[in-house]
């Protein structure tokens, strides 16, 4: 893609923004509450996962949450 | 005593201001297939990078570049790029739910977000190669990438005002991905996500 754009060998390409007028109405993605990102003072112990939490995340929920509305994730 | 002048002209109290830019942020969406027959105006595009432009940067480098497309048939050549590094997930079967990128030849506006990782040089590191100066590096690398990610959100925001839509490209592609990212494996390491 760099040659392409003549874009220097010393740069990396880091993003692609590609904008406009949606198809067909979007969904809203999921986001986490703002109780499950928000610490006061302390980092909340409750908010750790382990590493199976997310092994499990990534198993079961990174696919709703890329491509469902929000209202249809679990 | 006084208030100074400026803390008298300013109400703090006043949540309009917020409650205009959470609109925008809210409605910020994702989508991968757009409206092709939309004309993206030049405004749009100016008004766009005028956004990234104002980002907050580590030591002000504003490290980015920013190479706004709008011949198609550029477009056609990176939308086929992404679909090759499409076919290359199936095969290696990663798991990862990847998208459907087709419908970038469609997008209407089309920016390309670059760096240049030597500005690294500009925040605090000790180039005497050491165990320490490594990590400074990739703390500084961290830094970098974290002003790009300040670019880009704004200009996200400023591309969803109008209530245009955004497709968030990838950013961590390894190797000779798609979005061209050939950075050696140190550079790899996340630390954005919009």
């Amino acid at each position: 893609m760099k040659p392409l754009l003549g874009i220097p060998a010393e740069l990396s390409v880091l993003d692609i923004m590609c904008f406009g007028p949606s198809a067909k109405p979007p969904y809203k993605r999921w986001k986490k509450t703002l109780a499950d990102i928000s610490n006061w003072n302390r980092f909340d112990g409750a908010h750790f996962m382990t590493d199976a939490q997310i092994d499990e995340w990534v198993a079961n929920t990174r696919h709703k949450v890329m491509y469902r509305d929000a209202e249809n994730v679990d | 005593m006084a208030e100074p002048a400026g803390r008298l002209a300013h109400d703090y109290t006043d949540r309009s201001r917020y409650d205009a830019l959470m609109d925008v942020v809210r409605n910020r969406l994702t989508t991968r297939a757009f409206d092709s027959s939309y004309v993206m105006p030049h405004e749009h595009y100016e008004m766009i990078l005028e956004a990234a432009r104002h980002a907050p940067s580590g030591a002000n480098a504003q490290p980015w570049h920013f190479i706004a497309v709008t011949d198609q048939g550029i477009k056609d050549k990176i939308t086929e790029y992404f679909r090759e590094e499409q076919v290359k997930r199936a095969k290696l079967k990663m798991k990862f739910p990847t998208p459907d990128y087709r419908g970038l030849a469609s997008a209407p506006g089309f920016i390309v977000v670059a760096s240049d990782f030597r500005w690294v040089k500009a925040f605090p590191v000790l180039n005497d190669g050491s165990e320490l100066d490594k990590m400074y590096r990739e703390n500084a690398e961290r830094i970098l990438l974290q002003s790009v990610a300040a670019a880009t959100m704004s200009a996200h925001l400023a591309a969803a005002s109008p209530g245009i839509q955004c497709l968030v490209g990838d950013r961590d592609r390894p190797g000779e991905g798609p979005a061209g990212h050939e950075a050696p494996a140190r550079h790899s390491r996340r630390t954005l996500r919009a």
